[in-house]
């Protein structure tokens, strides 16, 4: 278990910048989530914190350990981590024990110690018995824990996971969740964790580094995260919320040709003094059926627990969650009222 | 009825000019090997030849596998420098005949006049010697090794590396443990292939191994001489092509056996990246060892041949002249001599293009029986060129006469003409046409052709409207292999070409082995100019079709 530090981190791929500065302290035993879309860089971040990528600028150090920066390169296989690769990563010409073995021959563990250290390893993501397979007899939840069983099995400082669960299909990935929780609470390694799905963030993380171009968006725990986004790119991508541009005047709110009472629960962030605002209104504090503000409904998606509800105004659209309503056809027109934003 | 009249009319030359020749040759060996009187016991007549054509077989291939093995991994998976030179060099070897190779390596290490050895005053390298027979051959079959190598690294996923890399394993070590252990079939494969090609070769050991001390005399050597000797040496030259044969059925089953046994089903992983282990400070040195390797097997060579080409008395590079060039692009028997070629190589190209198409179609379309069909059009291509020479040569060394209604309808008449030359190429060379043409028709999008019946097309129509045009290139570029190759080939030339006739390749054999080596040279350049030729103007043509 160790503490990660990253200071200013660097990394272009050719002209492109893909880490713009970056830096982070990731404390020993936590489980920090790099949380952001395509391209915004978390990959590449953890690929220079395992050493498979070198920063152009930038400190990287690992249990107070200095590993790169100052003309300093710790190379992959002397920095003791396990990663977890999206592909997992699996050798197709080895067994599953021979996989996981890999790390302690490399170690040069003796044969004796290696079996029962694989097969603690094994049981530990529930794989005891299948260790003679070959990859390809596997599934591919099967093969996800035999990644993580052997980045467990060099007993790693930390625990680098590239995205594991993105090519499993959607039951299988919340089982995993689960299991991946249940380990960490487990081992109580360092765990970093990069994904860009925001359920998956939210419910493993201690805190989420949510990252966009490079740049750290904000770096704070599930909740503030969730309730109180730094900014509005932080409150579209973690909340799904639908941001309108617009001025506050009179305790209203104008934008985009709308105009919408101000709630009670109106959160400010930043230096909103200026008339010139940018709103964001999640899809559950929108309520159907109340309030003086008319929209016209464009869709109506039944989604089991829940009804999505696309609404729309002139060329603009609002995203409701909320009951079904038999009233809500799509094409009619709907009272809707805010019962909570945020203005940037 | 249709289907079966079209079956056989594909089934009957390929029957007539592949199974019955290569058939015919067996049986007539094995009667020779049991009744005819041998000059020498046929353990002692074979042994020499046998283990010379083994013993150069097994260098250049264990030569090929070193560095077209050692260079793919470390071209393809790592940051070496210099790619852009180390790529077209490791593969140059493929547009290049072989015997042109070893022009080159006489200008370098002849013993007496080779520039090597007259710059460094001392006879460093003796290229007469099965030594030099193995280093040229060698280094031409580096790219069988080296592109198959680079195929299946190209499908490992770069994440395994960086997992054993994570696991604890050194750049080098992670090499070893995943990729090399991933791609070992590929370059055995690449390796056998290397071997035929060398056992099978005729051209580099004969212009290296008669001058050797001792002589080094291989199978496809003693054939030739055999058959120089007339009707007489016939019987003794179709015993020698019987350990040649062996030789390739041998190789290529167990290349089958080692590809199948060394399979691993690659489980899948997302899209593959072109990410590559960095190697760190070991970086310099290893680029300069894989470049100079480079220089000196294929870019030293060449220029020797140049310089050879310029030079006014051989082995002197102080007076150089184009005097030559002049000569030799000016004699009648170099015009000749390239007309014909570039003729009978474009004869050649069409027929195995065309031919390989309808064996393709056939392979679809018929089923196990097309199957097989291709199958059999795709075996001489596995076979020494020196065998299917003279299995042509024994088939049709009397003309053929077709009699319908009692009267003579039609005479193959192929014994001493230049058509047997034409055919021998054809036939070599239909696996090329065929398997190019199976690959891209697979590629095809179906949906074309259909919408081309369901608006009436007849299904010929259907197929030059919709398939056609999407294979073409494909097919283009196999004419153009197939020109490149029969244009300046020699294996089957030499055995095969009639008397006063001359093609590229046996006029620069003829040159360089009766001491003509500087107008050999001005041949070798120009050859080498023309193929560079030709492969930038399909490369910028494929440059285009991709943007």
């Amino acid at each position: 278990m160790a503490s990660v530090s990253l200071e200013g981190l660097e990394k272009s791929y050719g002209a492109t910048p893909v880490v713009k500065g970056l830096s982070l302290h990731i404390a020993s035993g936590e489980f920090l989530a790099l949380l952001g879309p395509s391209g915004c860089g978390k990959t590449t971040t953890l690929r220079v914190i395992a050493g498979l990528e070198q920063a152009h600028a930038g400190r990287v150090s690992i249990g107070g350990q200095p590993v790169e920066g100052d003309g300093q390169y710790v190379p992959p296989e002397r920095r003791q981590l396990g990663m977890v690769f999206q592909s997992y990563a699996v050798w197709p010409h080895l067994t599953v024990e021979e996989n996981v073995a890999y790390p302690l021959r490399l170690k040069k563990v003796s044969r004796a110690d290696i079996a029962p250290q694989v097969a603690a390893a094994l049981a530990q993501v529930r794989l005891t018995g299948l260790g003679a397979r070959r990859p390809d007899q596997l599934s591919g939840g099967q093969l996800q824990r035999v990644a993580l069983a052997r980045a467990l099995v060099g007993q790693p400082k930390v625990l680098l996971l590239d995205e594991p669960l993105s090519n499993l299909d959607a039951a299988l990935r919340d089982e995993l969740r689960a299991e991946l929780g249940h380990l960490r609470s487990q081992l109580g390694l360092t765990f970093i964790y990069v994904t860009h799905d925001q359920s998956e963030a939210l419910g493993l993380a201690d805190r989420i580094a949510v990252l966009n171009e490079g740049l750290l968006e904000q770096l704070a725990t599930p909740h503030d995260i969730y309730h109180s986004p730094a900014s509005p790119f932080v409150a579209r991508f973690v909340g799904g919320a639908t941001l309108l541009k617009g001025r506050v005047d009179e305790g209203q709110l104008h934008a985009d040709g709308l105009t919408l009472p101000l709630p009670g629960d109106c959160r400010r962030v930043g230096s909103t003094r200026s008339e010139h605002v940018t709103a964001a209104i999640r899809s559950e504090d929108v309520v159907l059926g109340e309030g003086s503000t008319q929209l016209t409904v464009l869709a109506r998606l039944f989604q089991g627990s829940t009804t999505e509800y696309r609404l729309r105004w002139g060329e603009h659209f609002l995203r409701a969650h909320g009951p079904w309503r038999d009233d809500a056809h799509p094409g009619r027109p709907i009272a809707i009222r805010v019962r909570r934003l945020t203005l940037f | 009825m249709k289907r079966v009249f079209l079956f056989l009319a594909l089934a009957a030359p390929i029957g007539a000019f592949i199974l019955a020749p290569i058939g015919y040759w067996l049986t007539q060996a094995l009667s020779t090997l049991s009744g005819a009187r041998l000059p020498l016991p046929l353990g002692d007549m074979l042994f020499s030849p046998l283990w010379a054509t083994v013993q150069t077989g097994v260098g250049s291939a264990l030569l090929a596998l070193f560095v077209g093995g050692t260079a793919a991994i470390f071209v393809e998976r790592t940051d070496i420098f210099f790619k852009g030179f180390l790529r077209p060099a490791f593969t140059l070897p493929t547009a290049i005949p072989p015997y042109i190779w070893a022009v080159g390596w006489v200008a370098l290490a002849n013993p007496k006049t080779g520039y090597l050895n007259t710059l460094l005053g001392v006879t460093w390298f003796n290229v007469y010697s099965p030594g030099g027979i193995i280093g040229v051959l060698g280094s031409a079959a580096v790219p069988l090794v080296y592109l198959p190598t680079v195929a299946a690294l190209r499908r490992i996923d770069p994440a395994w590396e960086e997992a054993a890399r994570l696991s604890g394993a050194g750049p080098l070590a992670a090499l070893l443990h995943v990729p090399v252990r991933l791609v070992w079939p590929a370059m055995a494969s690449g390796a056998a292939s290397a071997f035929l090609y060398a056992a099978a070769s005729f051209g580099v050991p004969y212009l290296l191994g008669v001058a050797a001390q001792p002589p080094t005399v291989t199978l496809t050597m003693r054939v030739y001489t055999e058959l120089l000797l007339g009707p007489t040496g016939l019987m003794t030259a179709t015993l020698f092509c019987l350990p040649l044969f062996a030789l390739a059925a041998v190789t290529t089953l167990g290349t089958q056996w080692v590809t199948q046994k060394g399979q691993v089903r690659w489980a899948a992983g997302k899209g593959l990246g072109r990410r590559v282990q960095p190697l760190g400070s070991l970086r310099p040195a290893l680029a300069g060892v894989l470049g100079l390797a480079a220089s000196v097997f294929f870019v030293l060579p060449l220029m020797a041949i140049v310089l050879a080409s310029l030079q006014r008395v051989g082995g002197q590079v102080s007076q150089l002249t184009f005097a030559h060039w002049a000569e030799v692009l000016g004699n009648h028997r170099t015009i000749a001599a390239l007309s014909q070629s570039a003729l009978l190589g474009a004869g050649a190209a069409l027929g195995v293009t065309v031919f390989g198409l309808l064996i393709a179609l056939a392979a679809e379309s018929f089923g196990a029986c097309g199957r097989a069909l291709k199958l059999v059009a795709s075996w001489p291509y596995a076979l020494p060129g020196t065998v299917l020479a003279l299995a042509l040569v024994l088939a049709f060394s009397r003309d053929i006469r077709f009699i319908f209604a009692n009267r003579v309808a039609f005479v193959l008449a192929l014994n001493g003409s230049v058509g047997l030359l034409l055919l021998a190429w054809v036939v070599k060379h239909l696996a090329l046409g065929a398997q190019n043409a199976s690959e891209a028709l697979a590629q095809a999008d179906r949906s074309l052709p259909e919408a081309a019946r369901v608006c009436g097309a007849t299904p010929w129509q259907a197929f030059f409207q919709g398939t056609f045009p999407q294979v073409a290139p494909r097919l283009g570029a196999a004419a153009t292999l197939t020109f490149l190759i029969c244009a300046t080939e020699l294996t089957l030339a030499v055995l095969l070409v009639p008397s006063g006739y001359d093609v590229l390749g046996t006029l620069i054999f003829e040159m360089q082995s009766y001491g003509d080596p500087a107008s050999a040279a001005v041949l070798s350049s120009a050859l080498v100019l023309v193929v560079a030729a030709v492969l930038t103007f399909v490369g910028a043509l494929r440059r285009k079709e991709r943007a």
